[in-house]
């Protein structure tokens, strides 16, 4: 993660150099929530601040940080709750003194992945923090986040920047490589900076070509559902639902032009099923993703065979 | 860096120094010895950000080239452990390499960058003072088991040191029951110092400590307790609040006071706790002249039923505690008899070891 000072966004920029005033005046309160739409950063800004408080130099990356004064909590893996054992270590950490300077830090990744009963214990340490301890707390989903845990903290809102900074920002971080293929990923996560960066790393692809190709025929709806189930199915689909949302547009971007065709009724019927899809990759009743993955592909098929 | 020695010279370092490292954590790095080897010797440090402990072996260590390296510490252990004795070993690390050669093995293990591993400066300390490890043993023995556990009462989650001009005292409660002891030896200058030592930095004291008069010097600082001792450095952070005044639970010697040989009555304590409740380990006592008798029963309607002779010359009384609040006293006392003070049914006992009189242990009854 590259946090430098340099390459802070200015949207996230903003929101440090708040926590920043507020700290020299001694406004900032112990427990800060950190939250913002995903893909925004609210992990970066954490980092920031959690370097800030501990007087470190800025760019080093806290979570992977060995230092006495800090704790940085964040769920084991990609579906896992934060559970009450992690939260009593961090309780426990809190009462104890600092070691190197004058303050303790704990940042709680995807705080609204703690459970009920790790979020109450953390209540208490929330309320009242023992000598300059800070709890940063960061979540993409503040409403999934206990009510009382939010009224712990003071907010620290992350505002997404619009389309062009966004661009600019991350043009500025690859330096124009690529740039179509960068713009593509962009639409797909919806201008989310970081998100796409991060997706960048991952070397994805958009998925306009082969959404395009299964629309041709040319690529069988079976074979790209088995390669699709193997990636974080949950956001494939938002990243497809927002190529159906383009093309219900009045005026289709024509770099889409290949998908046109499907009237408004069947465009919106393919909108709630993706949205169905969704609800039950988030559900805990765990549907079998390639086989979803095969339905939705095949009527997407139809859909375009049946407009022709 | 790379230096050679034999087996035996850094066995109970490498072993101690693990003791410290967790066996899972998040950050890698934690799970690796800091192995800085200059001119003199060797330094091998463990941490897990809430205590440190540093070895130093100059003896017996020939140092061929100086720098340094974190090597996994648990390997290194077992790997340590496992070679046959007297073994001679050469340690080198190079690059992101360690090699360990003993005889015809060798090891070739990962190291991680040296910068990641957290170094705490030593910070200065407000009061020092040396105590032979025999008595500091004695004060963390005798009452270290009375902590309590992840108690919301954080400050009841260690150990409280209190340090004066006339004494040394280590107090322990988890707020059914309390253990101190002290030594009447002060510090001079010391007004009353109080610093509470988190669990793990307790147990591990403990484990550093020996049964001689050799000396362990003692820093204590706002934050941190620093002990030395024959070449070991371990330093924990306290815990941040205060300890509840302790003075105020210890009852007044009472009228009522029992006396009984106190391996019997260990024993007796233990047979009747087989058939106690497992969930509130409950017991009755009743006092009567020159006998008591320990009643406990479970759910399951099964029955246990002691009498031990004592010598008691009180009110006959009925009073119930939790047997292993009770067995735990009996289990660290070393007197031959244990003297129970008991005022009635509802306040706290206190238990004494006639002729050890640096321990007292005060334990709330039961409701029955």
């Amino acid at each position: 993660m590259n946090t430098s000072v340099n390459a802070m966004p200015p949207w996230l920029q903003d929101a440090l150099t708040r926590a920043r005033e507020s700290l020299e005046q001694g406004r900032l309160a112990h427990g800060l929530l950190l939250y913002g739409p995903p893909g925004w950063g609210e992990t970066w800004l954490a980092n920031a601040l959690a370097l800030l408080l501990l007087e470190l130099p800025p760019g080093r990356d806290a979570a992977t940080l060995a230092h006495p004064d800090l704790r940085w909590l964040a769920p084991e893996s990609a579906r896992a709750q934060i559970k009450i054992d992690e939260i009593r270590a961090i309780n426990e950490f809190t009462v104890q003194t600092p070691q190197i300077g004058q303050r303790k830090v704990v940042v709680v990744a995807q705080a609204d992945r703690m459970n009920a009963h790790a979020a109450n214990a953390l209540l208490k340490t929330l309320e009242e923090p023992r000598g300059a301890c800070y709890l940063l707390l960061t979540t993409t989903a503040l409403a999934e986040l206990l009510p009382t845990i939010r009224s712990r903290c003071q907010l620290l809102p992350i505002k997404p920047a619009v389309e062009e900074v966004a661009r600019a920002w991350l043009s500025d971080q690859l330096g124009g490589v690529d740039a179509q293929h960068t713009e593509q990923l962009s639409f797909e996560y919806g201008f989310a900076a970081i998100e796409v960066l991060a997706a960048l790393d991952r070397e994805e692809q958009p998925l306009l070509e082969e959404l395009t190709a299964v629309r041709r025929g040319r690529l069988d709806a079976l074979t790209l559902a088995g390669r699709w189930s193997r990636l974080d199915v949950d956001c494939l689909l938002a990243r497809w639902m927002r190529y159906v949302r383009a093309l219900q547009q009045p005026d289709i971007d024509p770099r889409l032009a290949a998908l046109a065709g499907p009237s408004m009724g069947q465009l919106q019927h393919c909108f709630d099923d993706l949205l169905e899809a969704r609800a039950g990759v988030r559900s805990t009743s765990n549907p079998n993703a390639r086989l979803m993955l095969e339905g939705l592909l095949l009527h997407w098929r139809e859909m375009f065979t049946a407009s022709a | 860096m790379k230096f050679t020695t034999d087996r035996e010279t850094l066995l109970s370092a490498v072993q101690l120094v693990t003791g410290v490292v967790e066996r899972r954590q998040t950050l890698p790095v934690l799970g690796n010895l800091l192995v800085i080897v200059d001119d003199e010797g060797v330094s091998l440090t463990g941490t897990d950000l809430e205590v440190e402990l540093v070895a130093r072996v100059t003896e017996g260590v020939q140092v061929e080239r100086t720098g340094e390296a974190t090597i996994p510490a648990r390997k290194l252990a077992d790997i340590w452990r496992s070679l046959p004795e007297n073994a001679q070993v050469a340690v080198e690390a190079e690059g992101d390499r360690a090699i360990v050669r003993s005889g015809r093995s060798r090891f070739s293990l990962a190291t991680l960058p040296v910068a990641d591993f957290p170094r705490v400066e030593s910070a200065p300390g407000d009061i020092e003072f040396s105590i032979a490890q025999l008595d500091l043993r004695r004060l963390l023995d005798q009452t270290g088991f009375s902590m309590a556990q992840q108690d919301v009462r954080y400050f009841l989650n260690g150990l409280l040191l209190e340090v004066s001009s006339e004494h040394i005292r280590t107090v322990a409660t988890d707020g059914h029951r309390l253990a101190m002891c002290t030594l009447n030896k002060g510090v001079a200058g010391a007004d009353r110092v109080q610093v509470i030592v988190p669990r793990k930095g307790v147990v591990e004291l403990g484990r550093l400590l020996r049964d001689g008069d050799d000396p362990v010097y003692i820093t204590l600082g706002k934050n941190h307790l620093r002990a030395s001792q024959g070449g070991y450095t371990l330093t924990t952070k306290l815990v941040d609040g205060r300890f509840p005044e302790y003075d105020k639970v210890i009852p007044a010697d009472s009228q009522n006071a029992l006396i009984g040989d106190r391996e019997e009555l260990k024993q007796a304590f233990y047979r009747a706790s087989i058939l106690s409740n497992e969930k509130y380990r409950g017991v009755r006592l009743s006092l009567e002249r020159e006998q008591i008798t320990i009643q406990a029963n479970n759910p399951e309607q099964e029955e246990a039923e002691e009498i031990v002779a004592v010598e008691y010359n009180g009110s006959p009384m009925e009073i119930g505690f939790n047997v292993s609040y009770l067995q735990d006293v009996l289990n660290v006392l070393d007197t031959e008899t244990v003297r129970l003070s008991i005022n009635d049914a509802n306040s706290s006992a206190l238990i004494e070891g006639p002729g050890a009189d640096d321990s007292v242990y005060v334990v709330m009854p039961m409701r029955l």
